[in-house]
């Protein structure tokens, strides 16, 4: 069995792309129980995929191998720190699930403070472009005209989005208000630019399964569809 | 001068702890255990108030670290930003990974107790539980089984490992994600039914967005000029255009709210001045 399965490996690779393919498509029509099926197989894969990465990518070199290999015995410091999460199920002991989680928050809290600035500084510095064209000189590059335009509406579009998002107190400036409800049009049209985007990257996935079932798969059974 | 202290209280470690092999290493892990045991019943005798300070201790400790780690001044050391607590980043996240992958298990429970009851009550959909737990099994098997590399068995769990996850999860997940543009234009046709001035502006940019993406939208403004003043209205350089100069920005804009957010929210969870349902439970 094993072997057939192995010699046959990339038909039934295959013939399974295409059952699951269809099998979730399915649900274009209406429920059935062929796409629930799929949809549970999805779940259990995943669910297998995310156990494999956790065992192979983080625990076995990380944990198992350091401590059992190379006999580092601290990092079986990480360990009760781990099972206390599982105190969350029992009544008395639950409140020290907090003390994991606590740890795992507080990290977190810390690498906001680094991921802040990895993520935001650039951008607060790049965002300040030059707004009158001028010609390149040493590491400057050139601004024509278009460009300065452009960096300008760049600039004018993250103050009045940032001032629209400015609930701190009542604006009662006519040209605070003013700028906020120009923000507010200016993210009407980034909305549907986000929406544009993210309709045809699902496209692209639609594409892609689409071309596998009909260049790769029926194309295996009739040569001029590939 | 920190990072000397530092570097001694390192080297004191590496000293005094040294890597164990064999029955020594076993006997540490024991010991180590007992020690957790006696601590955890140990907890357990605090005071409701004892309790919260010790996580908020917690809470803080562990984000002291990179704190510390991001406001201690840096030399510039093999061309590198580094201070005295740099070094020890990578062992940090790896200890934090480590805690976290281990509550994936809770994860793992709550759907082995949801399918499993299902399953063993043989209650409606119980062989759905069954597909599910089949495959999760499988895929964990053959995707964690260690083989040597170049045998006969080797072989045979990659096929197998290979026709679950090329065959099975990429295609499933693949599929998944392209219906979801279905349900997005059905449910944006509903919610956003172009009724006022908003939501023309927001139906014309994504209208031009989806347009500049594809062949035949492009063919729509295929005569224009690639140059000059004229090719500004190809309906690419428009989709371009507004990508990167008005999107851009906006979401750039949106992005220092929530970073300024984050950051206060990370602020109140790390000295433990977050109020709410968790927050405020007894312990």
């Amino acid at each position: 069995m094993l072997d057939f399965i192995s010699a046959n490996a990339g038909a039934i690779q295959m013939w399974v792309a295409v059952a699951c393919t269809l099998g979730i498509y399915s649900i274009l029509y209406k429920e059935n129980k062929i796409y629930r099926f799929f949809e549970h197989a999805f779940i259990g894969l995943a669910m297998g995929w995310t156990i494999r990465t956790a065992w192979v990518d983080v625990l076995y070199p990380n944990f198992y191998q350091r401590i059992f290999h190379e006999g580092r015995w601290w990092w079986i410091l990480a360990l009760p720190l781990g099972l206390m999460l599982y105190l969350i199920y029992s009544r008395k002991y639950n409140w020290m699930a907090r003390i994991s989680i606590g740890f795992l928050l507080g990290l977190s809290a810390g690498q906001t403070f680094q991921s802040f600035a990895g993520l935001y500084y650039k951008q607060i510095v790049t965002t300040f472009k030059p707004i009158v064209p001028q010609a390149a000189e040493g590491s400057m590059k050139a601004v024509t005209l278009s460009g300065a335009i452009n960096n300008l509406i760049f600039l004018a579009i993250i103050i009045c989005v940032m001032t629209y998002f400015f609930f701190s107190f009542e604006v009662k400036s006519k040209v605070v208000q003013k700028t906020a409800n120009t923000g507010r049009w200016v993210l009407m049209i980034a909305f549907g630019a986000i929406f544009g985007s993210t309709i045809m990257a699902r496209m692209a996935l639609f594409i892609s399964r689409m071309d596998f079932l009909i260049k790769q798969f029926g194309g295996t059974f009739v040569p001029w569809l590939k | 001068m920190l990072r000397n202290m530092v570097d001694e209280i390192a080297a004191w470690f590496a000293r005094s702890f040294p890597p164990q092999k064999g029955l020594t290493l076993w006997l540490i892990l024991m010991g180590l255990i007992v020690a957790y045991v006696v601590i955890f019943f140990g907890l357990q005798l605090l005071k409701p108030r004892a309790r919260k300070s010790l996580i908020a201790v917690v809470t803080f400790l562990a984000g002291l670290f990179y704190a510390l780690e991001f406001f201690l001044p840096t030399e510039l050391i093999d061309g590198k930003e580094t201070n005295a607590l740099t070094r020890f980043l990578v062992p940090m996240s790896e200890f934090a990974q480590i805690v976290a992958v281990l509550a994936l298990g809770l994860g793992i429970y709550s759907l082995t107790m949801i399918h499993g009851k299902t399953l063993l009550r043989f209650r409606t959909g119980w062989f759905y539980s069954l597909t599910f737990f089949t495959f999760m099994i499988l895929m964990a098997t053959f995707g964690i089984m260690v083989e040597e590399p170049f045998s006969r068995e080797a072989q045979i769990n990659r096929d197998i490992r290979s026709i679950l996850f090329v065959g099975g999860l990429q295609a499933l997940e693949g599929t998944m994600f392209s219906i979801i543009a279905f349900y997005i234009v059905s449910a944006a046709y509903r919610a956003f039914r172009v009724r006022n001035a908003e939501a023309s502006l927001l139906m014309a940019a994504a209208f031009i967005v989806m347009l500049g993406q594809v062949y035949a939208g492009q063919f729509l403004t295929n005569w224009l000029p690639t140059e000059g003043a004229l090719s500004n209205l190809r309906i690419e350089t428009m989709s371009d255009w507004l990508l990167t100069r008005i999107n851009a920005p906006a979401v750039r804009a949106v992005g220092f709210g929530l970073g300024v957010g984050l950051l206060a929210t990370a602020l109140r969870i790390w000295l433990s001045l977050e109020r709410g349902s968790y927050f405020d439970r007894e312990v």
